[in-house]
């Protein structure tokens, strides 16, 4: 049986993180009160899924196999698996599409202080066609963390430093255009600290060593991320840097986040933004100014159903009226523990909208 | 920089300007179009390289779109490319993909990206470097 679950899960594909929506909302004021990774993402604890049981959901038992097996005390083991479905039109091109969107394992082992944890499953893709299954195998994240009982953490190897409001999506510009996309995720080194209203992170980070191990820019860097939750925690501020080169580029990114929960109206809003100097090696082009922006606003309709809109925007020259826009609304339906629906409706363009594509997005989301 | 930063959060605050997108060097074309928007985990980076294209490396990248070696001068025996022809926009199938219609405005399918299309300022950029003979500069 359990091999027959682990081909399941090796036969499917791709990645996806946190819901930064349930942060404030659910009563959790950060990312770690329900994860154990403390940017978020992955692997939930014992809060965590409880919580997946009660609140988020309209019921079950959120603890791993549905609280079939106990894994001792040393070893936490978890899975995703996402199906999708898609229908996008762009210019002539009306594709429709349905395809394994993540599989992914999650194991951690060790004690409360050390452990060392591992995410790794099949890369995948929506367009044939596809790579072999052996060449399909990828690992985004492993590290080993050493974490105090105040939630202050050092860790080391490969993750994505604690950046931007972290965002399950992927393909959200501020992820997509500024290198935290599927598989960007460096090595390196980061650290954290927690005070009773606030958050700060740290991380150093240099390239991937070898370049089929992911993709995106190969770059050496850093970064800061603070957070400070005001409102009697109902909102949070953030701030963050990032300075980083490559062979062909330097950049320095600036940003600010906001959170802000309505208790009354249930709704959530979290926006994000970030302007970027690119400066580029060997003067083969001027210096550009870019700008990320996210801005969206959930609401929990019912138990179990969330409902939500977001703007995106990224201009990679401010300069020039280059820009990359997209309108979505998203439904999400949490029936029980351990599943989702999820249906995204995705309005993008370039400039003003004149030519946009369109995509509908249907997600069956399973975590084990 | 500080001066930059100032003039890069008056853009912000004023709205943007038409301006020069930069220039059309291939170095700079790779860095700013190609390499960001045709070049993430599931398409045509090292690591999927999706229709066994590769373009994450600036002179593989060249090689692969013109059929030339980066650095090498033009060889009567190149092969011919229809992804770029030197000189001529209106022949490469490369400005088609982009555009999404050919050069007789004829809906061209296979559009790229497949997610979201390029914003008309990068394909100029594109468009450009063809025009300029497509050099491995």
């Amino acid at each position: 049986m359990r091999l027959i679950v682990v081909l399941i899960v090796f036969a499917i594909a791709s990645r996806a993180e946190a819901y930064p929506q349930f942060q404030l909302s659910l009563g959790a004021d950060r990312c770690s009160t329900c994860h154990l990774s403390p940017a978020g993402g992955g692997l939930l604890n014992a809060y965590g899924r409880d919580e997946a049981g009660s609140t988020i959901s309209r019921g079950g038992d959120g603890r791993f196999a549905h609280g079939a097996w106990e894994p001792p005390e040393w070893l936490l083991v978890g899975a995703d698996l996402r199906l999708a479905s898609a229908i996008k039109a762009q210019r002539a091109d009306t594709e429709v599409l349905a395809f394994p969107m993540q599989a992914d394992l999650y194991v951690r082992a060790g004690g409360e202080a050390v452990s060392f944890t591992l995410t790794a499953g099949l890369r995948g893709g929506a367009r044939a066609p596809q790579p072999r299954l052996v060449e399909r195998l990828a690992s985004r994240e492993h590290y080993l963390m050493y974490q105090r009982e105040s939630g202050s953490y050092v860790r080391a190897g490969r993750f994505f430093p604690v950046f931007g409001i972290r965002s399950q999506d992927h393909t959200a510009h501020v992820r997509r255009y500024l290198g935290f996309h599927t598989l960007e995720e460096p090595y390196g080194i980061g650290a954290g600290w927690f005070g009773e209203s606030w958050e700060a992170h740290v991380s150093a980070y240099v390239p991937r060593p070898i370049e089929f191990l992911g993709a995106g820019l190969r770059a050496t860097g850093a970064t800061v991320y603070a957070e400070k939750r005001i409102l009697d925690a109902t909102g949070a501020i953030a701030a963050q840097l990032r300075v980083a080169s490559s062979d062909t580029d330097a950049i320095a990114t600036a940003g600010i986040i906001g959170k802000r929960w309505f208790p009354e109206a249930e709704v959530m809003l979290l926006a994000e933004l970030d302007l970027q100097r690119q400066a580029f090696a060997d003067g083969i082009g001027p210096t550009r100014y870019q700008l990320a922006a996210y801005a969206g606003a959930s609401k929990f309709v019912a138990t179990g159903w969330m409902i939500g809109a977001a703007v995106h925007r990224w201009q990679p020259d401010l300069r020039t009226h280059s820009a990359r826009e997209a309108l979505e609304i998203n439904v999400q339906y949490f029936p029980r523990a351990h599943l989702e629906l999820h249906l995204l409706t995705r309005v993008g363009g370039s400039g003003d909208f004149e030519d946009p594509g369109v995509l509908s997005l249907l997600q069956l989301h399973y975590y084990l | 920089m500080v001066h930059g930063w100032i003039v890069c959060l008056a853009f912000v605050l004023s709205g943007c300007l038409d301006a020069e997108p930069g220039n059309s060097r291939w170095s700079y074309v790779h860095a700013t179009v190609i390499r960001p928007s045709c070049t993430t985990a599931g398409c045509h980076s090292t690591l999927s390289a999706a229709a066994g294209i590769d373009l994450s490396s600036r002179t593989g990248a060249y090689t692969f779109l013109t059929g030339r070696i980066c650095g090498a001068p033009p060889q009567a025996q190149d092969p011919p490319r229809s992804f770029v022809v030197p000189g001529s926009p209106a022949s490469s199938q490369l400005v088609y993909q982009l555009r999404g219609s050919d050069d007789r405005g004829r809906p061209y399918r296979d559009v790229m990206p497949p997610d979201v299309p390029l914003p008309d300022v990068e394909i100029e950029l594109v468009v450009a470097w063809i025009e300029d003979g497509a050099r491995c500069d």
